[in-house]
């Protein structure tokens, strides 16, 4: 019954929110309770254990895309169920038509990930998010890569264009490379992915995204440059 | 703080709120739309995060209490229990820390989800995602001293349970659903 009082005090000491004199007390009860001391550690092994659970989900992207636009939307005057309405049909429909592209195949150009592309490019080029790898030295970047993308990287050299960097992102639940590049004061942001997309190209909010294909991937680059521009630089580009 | 810098360090947590709305919800369509929801809420009140270093506790506790809301309109699902089952500490088993580590992450969710919900709710808090005892005092709105007992009788249950006594009051009372 004595070791009643100390219950509790082995749980704050081992989250490190017990009084300097309660830690005196508990440790000093330790030396002498064999009970406490296996309370004390097999307390720690259940905290560890519980710290090992996933602490991090990934939402699904549409999601993801929905709370990643709303940094860039004013406060909105619609009411805020109106509003939660509204994102939840629009991630609602965005996962549909998401399903259904997947399952069809569909290759025409879809507005959707070119927002979504568009959006990511406006997010990690103000460097909000940094690069996981900065370094303008290609093979530096793509050993970054290597075994964390589902096919064999590749950092292309653009005309003119100068490496930053790269993440590893993930679009609609694919693993993709995306390379940073700078090219006369403009940031470029290059997706390569092994799945298949659009080679056409699209415009939002004064951004270009251009599709090409090459050696089995796909290339979408982004940035506020115009589309022959972009086109360019894909045609250009060298490995 | 401006708008951009508010999204910057809101998105950094982005994974771990919807891996805590994972488990307040039922579903992971609840759970998107209140993921959805929270960060919209932060994003329209942002201006009143005076610290933030808070960002991570505020957008659990914006989380948490919009959830707590809709199960109040839906009246009160049964598996969200407000009320603390007992006040007392029942006594302890000792269980073997060899047991804990030897434990799969399957048999240790199993006992998670057998112990009363503020008691996990805590614990969880705690232990998954490294909050201090203010943080979540401010989360759950309940004083630190609450947070401590819930914690200290969740880790109580949880070697209870563990060692297999499933008789006492407290864990009778985490069964029911």
């Amino acid at each position: 019954m004595s070791c009643q009082k100390y219950i509790e005090l082995v749980s704050a000491h081992l989250d490190g929110e017990a009084t300097e004199q309660e830690r005196k007390d508990l440790e000093a009860h330790v030396d002498d309770c064999a009970d406490c001391r296996q309370r004390l550690q097999a307390a720690r092994a259940l905290k560890h254990a519980v710290a090992g659970l996933p602490g991090r989900q990934a939402p699904p992207e549409a999601v993801q895309a929905r709370v990643e636009m709303l940094r860039f939307r004013a406060r909105a005057p619609h009411s805020r169920r109106g509003l939660r309405r509204l994102l939840v049909g629009a991630a609602i429909a965005a996962c549909l038509l998401g399903a259904l592209a997947i399952e069809r195949g569909l290759l025409h150009p879809e507005p959707r990930l070119a927002d979504e592309l568009i959006a990511n490019h406006m997010k990690y080029v103000p460097e909000a998010m940094p690069a996981e790898v900065a370094s303008d030295n290609p093979g530096e970047v793509q050993r970054f890569f290597t075994g964390k993308v589902p096919f064999d990287p590749v950092v292309p050299r653009l005309p003119g264009a100068r490496l930053l960097g790269g993440r590893l992102c993930r679009i609609r639940g694919d693993r993709e490379q995306l390379l940073f590049y700078e090219r006369g004061g403009t940031k470029l942001s290059l997706y390569v992915s092994s799945r298949q997309r659009p080679t056409s190209c699209r415009a939002k909010n004064g951004y270009h995204v251009c599709g090409h294909e090459r050696g089995g991937l796909s290339w979408m680059l982004v940035g506020d440059v115009a589309e022959g521009e972009l086109r360019t630089l894909l045609r250009r580009a060298s490995l | 703080m401006t708008r951009d810098e508010f999204a910057q360090l809101a998105l950094s947590y982005l994974e771990e709120v919807t891996a805590y709305a994972r488990r307040l919800c039922r579903t992971g369509w609840d759970a998107d739309d209140l993921v959805q929801t929270a960060f919209e809420q932060g994003f329209q009140c942002f201006e009143d995060l005076e610290d933030p270093s808070h960002c991570r506790a505020w957008l659990f506790r914006i989380t948490r209490n919009i959830h707590i809301d809709r199960m109040r309109r839906k009246q009160a699902r049964p598996e969200l229990r407000l009320v603390e089952p007992t006040d007392r500490l029942a006594p302890e088993r000792v269980v073997s820390p060899e047991a804990v580590e030897r434990l799969t992450a399957q048999e240790l969710e199993a006992a998670l989800a057998r112990l009363p919900e503020q008691q996990r709710e805590a614990v969880l808090l705690c232990d998954l995602w490294g909050f201090r005892y203010a943080e979540i005092a401010a989360i759950t709105d309940v004083p630190v001293g609450t947070v401590r007992s819930r914690i200290s009788r969740a880790r109580s249950e949880l070697a209870r349970i563990l060692v297999g006594d499933q008789k006492t009051p407290a864990a009778n009372a985490g069964d029911k659903s």
